[in-house]
């Protein structure tokens, strides 16, 4: 699907490394199939680590090492520099790059990667992750890709898609369409499969989708009321999720295999949108039990409610960065969301979000980015923010309204 | 005929302007009320379906909401309701299956008359809708008597069953909102079921903030999404 996306990032990076990306030289005919060197900008400018140097302020255009003057480099400032080429053969492609170190004057990397048309963006992602790699030391996330939900009014209705895309937005594919509601996207750990909610039975079920063949679909609970805010356990086999079977809503665990269900809550409050920690140990969920939405950890087994969030009017949909250390949530103070990260270590909470209305907060699989759905004049957009709230960018799809993304973990290779 | 009759057939007429000349004076749009009444009353053609209009009105008074011509029907519809087989029936307050082919006898002025009852289906209370605060669940007191006639309804129709359709605003997290539009739609079967109706008549689905009446970001359209919808099954 031809979804037009553009990208908008704003803000200063601190302590930013400095990186050239200089353009990539173009061996073919025509106009080249993909601008290599703009995509592997953007990615490393909105991790919030990087503060690429503009192409206007390039002194020199090297496309090879060869041809690097590292004395020009330095007078720029510049750490690193990136040069490539990007050629014709036959139909397909190869892109070359080669990443140096300006301060020791050598290669950190090189590849050269045969592409085909299709391929291209994912490898100049690959490319970001492999710099952001060699330069930060951290697993690079820039060539996974993200779940979202948008409604689009059609003829007085709205219709609902699920879709996956690449992590800034493009190469979008509807993988589930419905006239009644869908919500509440979940990646299994391995990336292959996707948990939501859909009323295509006119009351709210579970279902779970292998995304590769887009066919098997199963619904894993069937209990009156709600069935909702689905949660894979990081080994994959159990699903949290909510059940009120009609009456207040608690948080249970399925198990996959024998769809046998662990009861972790049992309220006359509100206990919802269940998410797991890293190691499997802990479920955090949202719950109104002390009068308003806050945060509670409950053992994965079952056993002691603790609260976690004290402050503030609501803070609801919760989940655990990759390491553990913190949690993402929708933060509501004097009538605006905003989404705000807690160190669980410190006990400090930042805000990261400038929006009135932004939810659905998701790591990205290295815990250095996050997205969330904003509104833009009216209209539901994804917008993505660097863990230090430093750099913001946003990702406008034309049509319709976008809500929920979801980051897909590592672990789906193409 | 005596004066007290024809003032009463006068009354009785007049009905069915209201009735029948409602129809009419949508495709004809030529005669005065006044001149409407004279042709009608002068008129034997109509007189059958007169009385027929007439009890209809009345049998179906005791459920429905007050009609506008209510009160000009009274006169008739107290002679005419101890000679009717369906009026003990209607007055249980069930769902209207009596036959509606009943033959009545002895009607003062016209023996014999056949009488074919037509029976206007009991609907249910038109405002379908109540609203909530934000956040908040518990029925508004300004919402209690769009409730209170919807418990009527149901508890005089027990075969009448409904979705309680639980709707929230975009403020806040969506799984969060399905749980809140649940606890509302929740909240109003209580207090329906306090107030008469059968819990097995009732079923509830919540759609947090999916299914918005309004798209617009701001006050007026938040008030107008929290909301459960009262959804009548089988209409």
């Amino acid at each position: 699907m031809a979804n037009v996306i553009t990208i908008e990032i704003t803000g200063t990076p601190f302590n930013p490394i400095k990186i050239a990306v200089v353009p990539f030289q173009w061996q073919g005919q025509n106009l080249p199939p993909a601008e290599i060197a703009s995509i592997i900008t953007s990615d490393l400018y909105r991790s919030g680590r990087f503060n690429p140097i503009k192409e206007t302020e390039l002194t020199s255009k090297p496309v090879k090492g060869s041809e690097i003057v590292f004395a020009d480099w330095e007078k720029l400032d510049v750490d690193y520099v990136v040069v490539g080429q990007l050629n014709q053969r036959n139909s397909k492609y190869e892109i070359r790059f080669e990443l140096f170190d300006v301060f020791r004057g050598e290669q950190l990397s090189g590849y050269n990667i045969p592409s085909r048309t299709k391929q291209l963006r994912n490898n100049a992602h690959v490319i970001s992750d492999i710099i952001y790699e060699k330069i930060t030391g951290q697993k690079g996330d820039f060539a996974t890709q993200v779940a979202y939900v948008t409604a689009i009014k059609k003829q007085k209705q709205l219709q609902y898609s699920l879709h996956i895309a690449d992590s800034d937005g493009y190469n979008a594919q509807q993988i589930v369409i419905s006239d009644e509601p869908l919500l509440s996207p979940a990646w299994s750990p391995d990336a292959s499969k996707i948990a939501y909610v859909s009323y295509e039975d006119h009351r709210p079920l579970v279902y779970i989708q292998e995304t590769a063949t887009g066919k098997k679909k199963k619904v894993i609970s069937f209990f009156k009321g709600i069935n909702g805010a689905p949660a894979w356990s990081p080994d994959g086999k159990k699903l949290a999720l909510t059940l009120s079977q009609g009456d207040n809503p608690d948080i249970y665990i399925i198990d996959l295999a024998n769809n046998s269900r662990t009861r972790l809550t049992k309220s006359f409050a509100i206990d919802t949108e269940p998410a797991w920690s890293p190691d499997g140990r802990f479920i955090i969920f949202t719950s109104d039990r002390g009068g308003k939405p806050q945060l509670y950890r409950v053992p994965s087994i079952g056993g002691r409610i603790q609260r976690l969030t004290f402050d503030g009017e609501y803070n609801a949909r919760a989940s655990y960065s990759p390491n553990g250390q913190n949690i993402v949530m929708v933060r509501g103070e004097g009538g605006k969301f905003q989404i705000a990260v807690l160190d669980l270590g410190t006990g400090f909470l930042r805000i990261l979000t400038p929006g009135n209305l932004d939810e659905s907060p998701s790591f990205s699989p290295n815990g250095n980015m996050i997205i969330y759905a904003t509104e833009n004049q009216g209209k539901g957009i994804l917008a993505a923010v660097s863990l230090d709230g430093s750099v913001h960018q946003r990702l406008k799809l034309q049509q319709g309204s976008v809500r929920e993304p979801v980051w897909a973990p590592y672990g789906r290779s193409r | 005929m005596d004066v007290a009759g024809s003032v009463e057939s006068a009354i009785v007429e007049y009905q069915i302007y209201n009735n029948i000349g409602r129809i009419l004076m949508n495709q004809i749009k030529l005669l005065s009320t006044g001149l409407c009444v004279l042709v009608l009353s002068g008129c034997g053609l109509f007189g059958e379906k007169v009385e027929e209009t007439d009890i209809t009105e009345e049998t179906t008074q005791t459920q429905q909401q007050t009609t506008p011509s209510q009160e000009t029907t009274q006169p008739t519809g107290q002679q005419v309701q101890p000679q009717t087989n369906n009026v003990t029936t209607n007055n249980n307050g069930n769902t209207g299956q009596q036959s509606n082919n009943a033959v009545t006898q002895g009607l003062g002025n016209r023996p014999n008359t056949q009488l074919n009852e037509i029976k206007e289906p009991i609907t249910p209370p038109t405002e379908r809708t109540i609203y909530f605060d934000f956040d908040k669940s518990l029925v508004r007191s300004d919402m209690q008597n769009i409730l209170a006639k919807h418990a009527l309804y149901l508890s005089e129709n027990p075969r009448a069953t409904i979705v309680l359709e639980g709707h929230a605003d975009e403020r806040g997290t969506r799984e969060y909102n399905l749980a809140l539009g649940e606890r509302r739609a929740r909240a109003v079967k209580q207090v329906l079921i306090l107030q008469g109706a059968y819990a097995d008549q009732i079923e509830m689905v919540s759609y947090g903030e999916e299914k918005p009446v309004s798209l617009s970001h701001d006050d007026e359209s938040w008030a107008l999404n929290r909301r459960v919808e009262f959804v009548y099954q089988g209409q």
